[in-house]
């Protein structure tokens, strides 16, 4: 008995698991495969450029975890009532800003000069044809894009947390899907204009 | 007081964040280095690989954070025991894993074929059926693997006083993509092996 208690409530568990997380994450992989579609355009116009795409997973890693925690830090200082969308941008909103900011800032550099570290040793290891991206480019690519995400993301994050909250709803159950389903189209939209800015508009005064 | 915060939290975020940074490195340095030859195999490739690794990232997500909440409500002690609740919670994200990649798999194939006039056939008509179980095999395999790091990773944490919710979602979404990018690339060896393409 106790262990048929025990299976049912075990059932249960699973069946609810599936129910709640099922509906977000449909949402979520018809907007990753958005995200997945601008990927491939931008494989089709820089495919021969070597080492463009160990920037990939690092520069969605970046969206991801800067801006979900500060999603769950406006989240948690809506809760406490230091920030609110009437006490406008006041101190602890301008903190979390600009925290956001320095670790875009930080991160993305640390990110360029180790994708350009990693690009050189496999190249002198492995040597492979094609356009050979510098340090210069590496750094205009990551942090152009970090930025550029950075700012459409955390403008969304912020207004999104404090009108949930002003509307009485709860941010931390909105404004973290919301933020993870539409950030790596951002991220990898910003991307594509920060390479062809690099590429196409910078390229001849980098050589 | 402003000043403490923004220097708190970057004390908090710079370590986690600089681990992460490594493991994307390696993630993308195996993307940059496998695409080449994938993409003679399945020039689609990259239409899938940011749902396949969030998936992937997510769900092994979700089971560290409803394993946490479980050790936190004294539902599962500090060995995780009772291990039917642990396995039920591991079940249910297997589960949905499964049927997650196979919407991502039926999703890729259609697209596919509605491309196809443009970029002309890329696999026989059989060849799909391969595409779709190597999708949901390759996906459901780096959940498991990244969900079960998550699982031990969270264990240890706990033994050690540390709060879990703070280590377990940057290592699992990192870990998600190494493995999700690792496996989906195997996936399509597989298929270009069992077509004959490579």
């Amino acid at each position: 008995m106790v262990m048929a208690n025990g299976g049912s409530r075990e059932r249960r568990l699973i069946w609810r698991v599936y129910r709640e997380a099922m509906p977000v994450l449909l949402f979520t992989v018809l907007a990753e495969l958005f995200a997945g579609a601008m990927l491939l355009a931008l494989d089709v116009h820089f495919a021969s450029m070597l080492g463009l795409f160990v920037l990939i997973p690092g520069l969605m890693q970046l969206r991801g975890n800067i801006s979900t925690s500060l999603a769950q830090r406006l989240g948690s200082g809506t809760h406490l009532g230091t920030i609110s969308w009437k006490q406008g941008l006041n101190e602890p909103l301008r903190a979390n800003i600009k925290v956001a900011f320095y670790l875009v800032i930080i991160m993305s550099f640390l990110l360029a000069i180790g994708a350009f570290a990693v690009s050189m040793i496999t190249q002198s290891l492995v040597p492979r044809s094609g356009l050979l991206l510098d340090l210069r480019h590496f750094l205009i690519i990551a942090m152009g894009t970090a930025l550029l995400a950075s700012a459409f993301q955390v403008t969304i994050t912020v207004t999104v947390a404090l009108l949930a909250h002003a509307r009485g709803l709860d941010p931390d159950n909105i404004t973290i899907p919301i933020v993870a389903a539409i950030g790596d189209i951002i991220t990898i939209g910003c991307l594509l204009i920060s390479i062809t800015f690099a590429v196409t508009l910078l390229h001849p005064y980098l050589v | 007081m402003t000043v403490h915060t923004v220097r708190k939290i970057l004390i908090e975020s710079l370590p986690v964040l600089g681990i992460v940074l490594v493991f994307a490195l390696i993630a993308g340095q195996f993307l940059d280095y496998t695409l080449e030859g994938l993409r003679i195999i399945f020039p689609l490739i990259l239409l899938m690989v940011p749902a396949f690794i969030d998936i992937t990232g997510d769900l092994a997500g979700v089971v560290g954070a409803r394993v946490t909440s479980h050790l936190y409500t004294g539902e599962l002690d500090a060995s995780f025991r009772p291990y039917r609740l642990l396995f039920a919670n591991l079940f249910a994200i297997i589960l949905v894993s499964a049927t997650a990649y196979a919407f991502l798999g039926i999703c890729v194939i259609g697209i596919t074929l509605w491309l196809s006039p443009i970029i002309g056939p890329i696999f026989p008509a059989w060849g799909f059926l391969w595409l779709f179980l190597a999708i949901i095999g390759a996906g459901v395999l780096a959940t498991a693997c990244t969900s079960m790091i998550g699982l031990f990773s969270a264990r240890l944490v706990y033994r050690f006083g540390r709060d879990p919710d703070s280590v377990i979602p940057p290592l699992t979404t990192t870990v998600g993509d190494l493995l999700g990018i690792v496996f989906i690339a195997l996936a399509i060896i597989s298929i270009g092996n069992i077509l004959g393409l490579i």
